[in-house]
């Protein structure tokens, strides 16, 4: 049986889990961008509320590292579904890069998130889930801290204009009956 | 002559460390060793808890004050100190901020805080029980410090008898006024007085 000439070629699905890490990074991303932007513009007094909020942001960015891990464990243990037909090699390639730099920073940045915490002046414990109190490794350092949060920050924005990037290719390939967004579904 | 300890005696062995970095004993008008509670050798430090989690430290750059140590009969020595309230100093300048405003010492109208110690009572084992009065933001209220000798140790740069005059205690900062923040804040706040002095003694005014 094959398939009729305009369908958009079928060539290989993610399986289930690597699809459900994919979306589950999507909304942590995305969420610990707003919290990020809340809790940085929130008034300076609401201390708990805000300590609160940074315990959210900082639990959601260890959820995305062990997410991010584990589909990097996945890939290299089974692989990945066959490329999709219909992209050129060309494209295939900058889409390649794309997603390693998308999953260079999804790891980049919960290591230096943790490292910005680690530094602060304030010996702030983070706490993974509400519950598990991480050790401090470095403590306090003025000049470090500045230095990567500031990095932190730039980085952030990187990965959501890339990340809104990678879903508006998606959504362009998908139109030009690709079935890149498919696969992901 | 030995036992008899007249004010020049005393003096006459830390007279070369004039200026250094010792407490100095001033005259001794009062049966015990009189010694200027000044920065450099003492730190007054304070730290509050969050949730039960993690604390916040800081400490005051500006205070003056006159301790007397009476080692026979500490029932007789005696504390008084003032601390400039705008000299607190925090890790945060958001929190020092604060700190200075009207919700907590709020330094623009209270200026100073003050601890009088007009009773003590020993506990034994070196360690003595400081009762007097603090005012803080213009409320005074009755406290009580534990205090304690400690690392009393011969140091050979000082050229005498050195030790760490130790003073501890909580301060409930809600008694003052200091009302904001409850949720956050502990409503305790740790104090540590530590002030390096050198003994002035028979033995090493005899040296």
């Amino acid at each position: 049986m094959s398939p009729r000439a305009d369908a958009p070629v079928r060539s290989g699905r993610w399986p289930l889990p690597n699809r459900l890490l994919h979306w589950g990074t999507a909304l942590m991303v995305l969420a610990a961008f707003a919290l990020a932007l809340i809790m940085t513009s929130i008034e300076a007094r609401e201390f708990l509320l805000r300590f609160w909020l940074y315990q959210a942001h900082k639990t959601i960015g260890l959820l995305v590292l062990i997410a991010v891990l584990i589909r990097l464990g996945l890939r290299l243990a089974r692989g990945t579904p066959a490329p999709s037909a219909g992209l050129t090699a060309a494209n295939r390639r900058l889409a390649g890069l794309g997603h390693g730099v998308l999953y260079a920073l999804l790891l980049a940045m919960p290591v230096l998130g943790l490292m910005v915490a680690d530094t602060a002046p304030q010996k702030v414990p983070t706490l993974f889930l509400g519950l598990w109190r991480l050790p401090m490794i470095v403590g306090p350092d003025a000049a470090l801290f500045g230095t990567l949060s500031t990095l932190h920050e730039i980085l952030a924005w990187a990965l959501v204009t890339l990340a809104l990037g990678h879903g508006a290719m998606a959504i362009h390939h998908h139109r030009r009956g690709l079935d890149v967004l498919r696969r992901m579904l | 002559m030995k036992t008899q300890r007249t004010s020049w005696q005393k003096l006459l062995p830390i007279l070369p460390l004039a200026g250094a970095i010792l407490a100095q004993p001033m005259s001794d008008a009062v049966a015990g060793d009189a010694y200027r509670i000044r920065p450099g050798t003492t730190t007054i430090a304070f730290s509050v808890d969050h949730l039960g989690l993690f604390q916040t430290e800081g400490d005051f750059a500006a205070f003056d004050g006159n301790l007397i140590l009476d080692l026979e009969d500490p029932t007789r020595s005696r504390v008084d100190v003032r601390v400039q309230t705008g000299s607190v100093e925090v890790e945060s300048g958001e929190a020092l901020e604060m700190l200075r405003s009207d919700d907590y010492f709020d330094s623009g109208d209270f200026p100073e805080m003050r601890f009088k110690a007009d009773q003590v009572k020993a506990l034994g084992d070196g360690k003595v029980e400081i009762d007097g009065d603090l005012t803080i933001r213009g409320v005074t209220r009755r406290q009580t410090l534990q205090a304690e000798l400690t690392d009393r140790r011969f140091d050979p740069a000082a050229g005498g008898e050195v030790a760490n005059f130790v003073v501890t205690g909580k301060v409930d900062r809600v008694d003052f006024g200091m009302t904001a923040d409850r949720g956050f804040v502990s409503d305790d706040v740790d104090l540590r007085i530590t002030s390096y002095i050198r003994l002035v003694g028979d033995d090493v005014a005899a040296r």
